[in-house]
């Protein structure tokens, strides 16, 4: 607990300054000047909370993951069954497959399982990571019950040649190298970003035997992993813009055994291709869009028990949308979507094809200057099983200015639903395709708070709070009569809780300050099933921590540059009765950089950055042993 | 004005870190109870890869549950990955550890370690493992572990312990997924879950002297008071291709009776079409048996010319697991759940339940000690 104090302490203590993170939905990056203005999808999700991750934290190592990025910079908490391995999320104590993982408007979590493995995930991959938790976020499509992560790479026009290049070497075999280059002029944009990590994980962790305790070096851990982006935009004309985008991801992983188990020589190769093409048309007061993707994502698992189990879909879906500005005040936006999916998967016994539709219809009306308002309505359609119409309906109001003083309300109340996926449909033997979808019915309201006494010292704070109650939760049980497991529409689930999220900047001069203080508290327990659901009512859900802080500081002068990041985590349970848990834990991180500049156009910056500093020994998940204190050190050429 | 903020900021983070101690106060999982007074085992295999397998201590005669974790609460470590089974050896326990690869052996009633039987050199002077343990038995001094190796070879392979050193000291290769074992004097029998046959292996010599056929899928054994050895076989089954992919049985299973003077099988009760059935147990006087077979318990004497056809009761969901008491003829059996709290319950002779208790997850096996 001391550690905790002393940890933040100091770094508090300095307060002071710089840009805050982009918490807002706007999209600063565009220039004014721009011919063609595309209006975003977010901007038809007003009254919900929203996080933008804070890109220089994010890149300090660009070969790094999503979950890497999330664990360290934000209270969400992710599920970790080891360095580099199944990283699930779970946002506002939902499942993993209530969280929907956006690239570009298009939905990328795996079909089979209906969830994202963030350690798959690297984060340059996309310029702009931003969570928005809750149901709100239903105006993104399918799943997006807990919330929504959204990976994007925004445009931003008549920049020239910009780019960087890492080296990276670490602990226990961690080696990474990245680049990425882009360029814009006001007609083209283009932007490729290549990353590669690999690393031995045979970090030492102890276990008591017969014998006492002894050290062992983790053993199957190792992984190796790249990825391959590349975005161009190009202006048609004064009206037109025509985008393409492609990100490959390939990641090859031994999977780390359970400290006490056997080592199986499991191993995993997880492989995604992503195309997407898409074109606007904006004309007056009519903005046209039409976007196809076309997505192959394989995921083959092998050990020496399971000897192969295979698993290959490919998702080709168009997406069309028609907005229409009727006042200055006033848009509207009318959608729809096709996705089919072909599956080939092992544990199917035959190839499988889906089609899934889904229309929508956006308003979006500012009454106020200071009143934003939406609604949205979104119906799908799937066989078998219509899901409900889902309504959100979302508001922002400025309530008060005064002097640096602005305090905003915002509120929503959304219903949102997930379709069951292939594996839950279709999983042989077991699989239910009479599973109806989840539904899920919700609202949150918060105040945000921002004070700017002076230019250059600023402070924003945010409170929220949530209920949301998800009906027909899926849920794998032993069958009544047979002996094997199949999932149901089980139960009822109501998360509720609290987040508070405090940013302070302060740039007095040289030295620049950001400091991020957020909390979140988050109750989900099952409130009622059926009689033959033996997990009882009224208890904590596993691996839902009720308390979770993430307190993260970025103090610049001159060349240095000083982050640290650190996490609280409390104890989470780890079967449905809660009575099993694993401990809470405290962790700490940081890098300390300096840039050298060689040139107006080039740039060095060498960084060291230490992971877990306080070398404790804690666990994610039950009996997956994580690294003790380590490093990685960094040599970053950059140019513009 | 930074003045003011600063002394904020501060008062700020010293009633955030109160606050994070207040949180990290994790519930109390000390486990202060006495191992003393369990006269029944109850094995736990726990989840696959969470290392929670635990036996939980129990008193028949109390009926109260003594130690819930008694191997982590007496050896201050955990017990390892899947606990397949306990075998009780006089005043010794063996616990089969399956995907730890070993065998925790703990002196009883006090449960306290004795030794870890996992590796050793083998006969061609390399190092090796236990591989995929399942069951133990002994004979003849020496203990016996069938091993699946994994689900793929065509032979499994039964360990011989010298139960004095704790060591591997022969490996035998049998059939495909040997799982349960039972013992008549000088012979060992197998079942070769994976094929159709029980492996019989001479414990002077330690090599298989005969391969008995019985049929489909032979996993559950035991002895009855006139050394007839009694073999479940499960049979076969496979999944519909079409939703929602029901089971199609394909081979019923089978109650096979074999004389291990001869090594023949005098007798196959075969199941009705679509029926299977496991965990074959017996009765104290060794004159029952019991099975299970979907929801319901079936109980049938070893004279019995037929299977029974009414069970002697059911539970919606059935059990996970099944044993008798043999002091008091007592059945114990746990339903199965493996994400919370499970429980198991007791019944009389007649079926009637008598008490039920709530355990970890579910039990895969009651041992009775003393």
């Amino acid at each position: 607990m001391l550690a905790v104090a002393i940890g933040l302490l100091p770094t508090a203590a300095v307060q002071a300054q710089r840009t805050p993170i982009d918490t807002s939905a706007s999209t600063p990056h565009l220039l004014p000047t721009a011919v063609v203005e595309a209006a975003r999808l977010s901007r038809y999700a007003v009254g919900s909370r929203r996080t933008t991750l804070d890109s220089v934290a994010v890149n300090q190592l660009p070969a790094g993951t999503l979950a890497e990025a999330l664990g360290r910079l934000t209270p969400i908490y992710l599920k970790n069954y080891g360095p580099g391995q199944l990283s699930s999320i779970t946002l506002r104590g939902t499942s993993a497959r209530h969280t929907a993982v956006l690239w570009n408007g298009f939905n990328i979590n795996l079909p089979t399982l209906g969830e994202a493995d963030f350690a798959l995930l690297p984060v340059n991959g996309a310029t702009r990571i931003t969570v928005q938790p809750g149901p709100a976020s239903a105006v993104y499509g399918n799943g997006a019950l807990g919330g929504t992560v959204l990976l994007s790479s925004p445009v931003q026009w008549g920049a020239g040649w910009r780019g960087q290049a890492q080296g990276d070497v670490g602990n226990y075999g961690m080696r990474a190298g990245s680049v990425e280059n882009s360029f814009s002029n006001e007609k083209l944009a283009l932007r490729t970003a290549a990353s590669y990590r690999e690393g031995q994980n045979d970090f030492p962790y102890q276990e008591r035997t017969i014998d006492g305790l002894v050290t062992r070096r983790q053993t199957n851990a190792a992984y190796r992993q790249w990825s391959l982006t590349q975005d161009a935009t190009l202006r048609l004309g004064q009206h037109g813009e025509l985008m393409g985008a492609v990100w490959l991801t390939d990641a090859d992983r031994r999977i780390q055994p359970g400290i006490g188990a056997a080592n199986d020589n499991a191993q995993e190769r997880d492989q995604s291709r992503r195309l997407l093409a898409g074109y606007r048309h904006v004309a007056g007061r009519h903005e046209t869009g039409v976007r196809a993707a076309w997505f192959e994502d394989i995921l083959n698992y092998r050990s020496n028990t399971v000897v192969q189990s295979n698993s290959r879909v490919r998702t080709s879906q168009v997406q069309a949308d028609h907005s229409l500005q009727l006042l200055s005040t006033l848009s509207v936006r009318v959608g729809g979507e096709a996705q089919h999916f072909a599956a080939r998967v092992d544990g199917y016994g035959q190839d499988l094809t889906e089609n899934r539709f889904s229309g929508y219809a956006l308003v979006r009306y500012d009454p106020l200057p200071t009143l934003r308002l939406t609604a949205n309505f979104r119906q799908a359609f799937i066989p078998g099983h219509r899901p409900p119409l889902a309504p959100t309906l979302g508001g922002e109001w400025q309530v008060w200015q005064h002097d640096a003083h602005t305090l905003l309300l915002k509120g929503s109340a959304a219903r949102s639903y997930r379709v069951p996926t292939l594996n839950e449909r279709y999983w042989r033997p077991g699989g239910n395709p009479n599973l109806l979808p989840e539904t899920s019915l919700g609202y949150e309201a918060g105040v945000q708070h921002t004070f700017k006494p002076t230019p250059t010292l600023s402070l924003a704070t945010e409170l929220t709070a949530y209920r949301q109650q998800v009906r027909n939760w899926v849920q794998w049980l032993p069958g009544d009569t047979v002996s094997y497991w199949s999932p149901r529409n089980l139960r009822r689930v109501r998360a509720q809780g609290a987040e508070l999220s405090s940013e302070l900047s302060w740039q007095p001069g040289r030295y620049a300050l950001t400091a991020r203080v957020a909390y979140a508290y988050t109750q989900s327990q099952k409130v009622s099933g059926y009689t033959f659901d033996s997990d009882p009512v009224g208890v904590q859900l596993p691996y839902v921590p009720l308390h979770t802080v993430a307190f993260t500081t970025r103090q610049s002068w001159r060349g240095w540059q000083l982050l640290t990041q650190s996490t609280f985590t409390s104890f989470r349970y780890t079967d449905a009765s809660a009575t099993t848990f694993l401990p809470s834990y405290f962790l700490l991180s940081g890098s300390l950089g300096y840039t050298f500049t060689i040139h107006n156009t080039w740039s060095l910056t060498a960084l060291v950055q230490g992971f877990n500093l306080t070398n404790l020994t804690y666990n994610s998940y039950e009996a997956r042993a994580m690294p003790p204190r380590n490093g990685v050190l960094s040599l970053r050429v950059s140019w513009r | 004005m930074t003045q003011r903020f600063l002394s904020f900021s501060a008062r700020t983070a010293l009633i955030l870190a109160s606050g994070l101690s207040l949180w990290s106060c994790d519930p109390d999982d000390k486990n202060d109870a006495s191992p003393a007074g369990s006269n029944v085992f109850i094995v736990q295999e726990g989840n696959f890869q969470r290392s929670n397998s635990e036996v939980v201590g129990f008193n028949s005669e109390v009926g109260a549950i003594i130690n819930a974790a008694l191997f982590r609460s007496v050896n201050n470590r955990i017990l390892g990955d899947v606990a397949q089974s306990m075998t009780v050896v006089g005043d010794l326990g063996y616990i089969v550890v399956n995907n730890s690869r070993k065998i925790e052996v703990v002196s009883l009633p006090d449960f306290s370690e004795k030794a870890t039987i996992s590796t050793f050199t083998n006969a061609a002077g390399q190092a090796d493992t236990l591989r995929l343990p399942r069951y133990f038995a002994t004979s003849n001094n020496k203990g016996y572990v069938s091993q699946t190796v994994n689900y793929s070879v065509p032979n499994g392979l039964i360990g011989v312990i010298n139960l004095t050193t704790n060591q591997v000291t022969k490996t035998i290769p049998v059939g495909k997924q040997p799982e349960q074992m039972a013992v008549v004097g000088n012979k060992l029998f197998v079942s070769n879950n994976g094929g159709n046959t029980v492996s019989v292996i001479n414990t002077l010599t330690d090599v298989v002297e005969a391969t008995i056929t019985v049929a489909d899928s032979p996993a559950s054994m035991v002895v009855d008071k006139n050394n007839a050895v009694w073999v479940m076989c499960s049979g076969q089954s496979t999944y519909s291709s079409t939703p929602p992919y029901a089971p199609i049985v394909t081979v019923p299973g089978s109650l096979v009776r074999i004389d291990p003077a001869t090594n023949a099988v005098t007798t196959t009760l075969r199941f009705a079409a679509g029926q299977q059935a496991g965990g074959l147990r017996t009765n104290g006087a060794k004159d029952q048996l019991f099975f299970r077979r979907q929801a319901g318990v079936y109980r049938m004497a070893i004279t019995d010319a037929a299977l029974p056809t009414a069970p002697l009761f059911q539970r919606r969901g059935g059990f996970y697991s099944l044993d008798v008491d043999p002091r008091t003829g007592v059945i114990y059996g746990s339903p199965e759940n493996f994400s919370g709290t499970a429980r198991f319950f007791r019944y009389q002779t007649t079926g009637q339940v008598i008490d039920s208790f709530t355990i970890g997850t579910s039990a895969n096996s009651f041992v009775f000690y003393k």
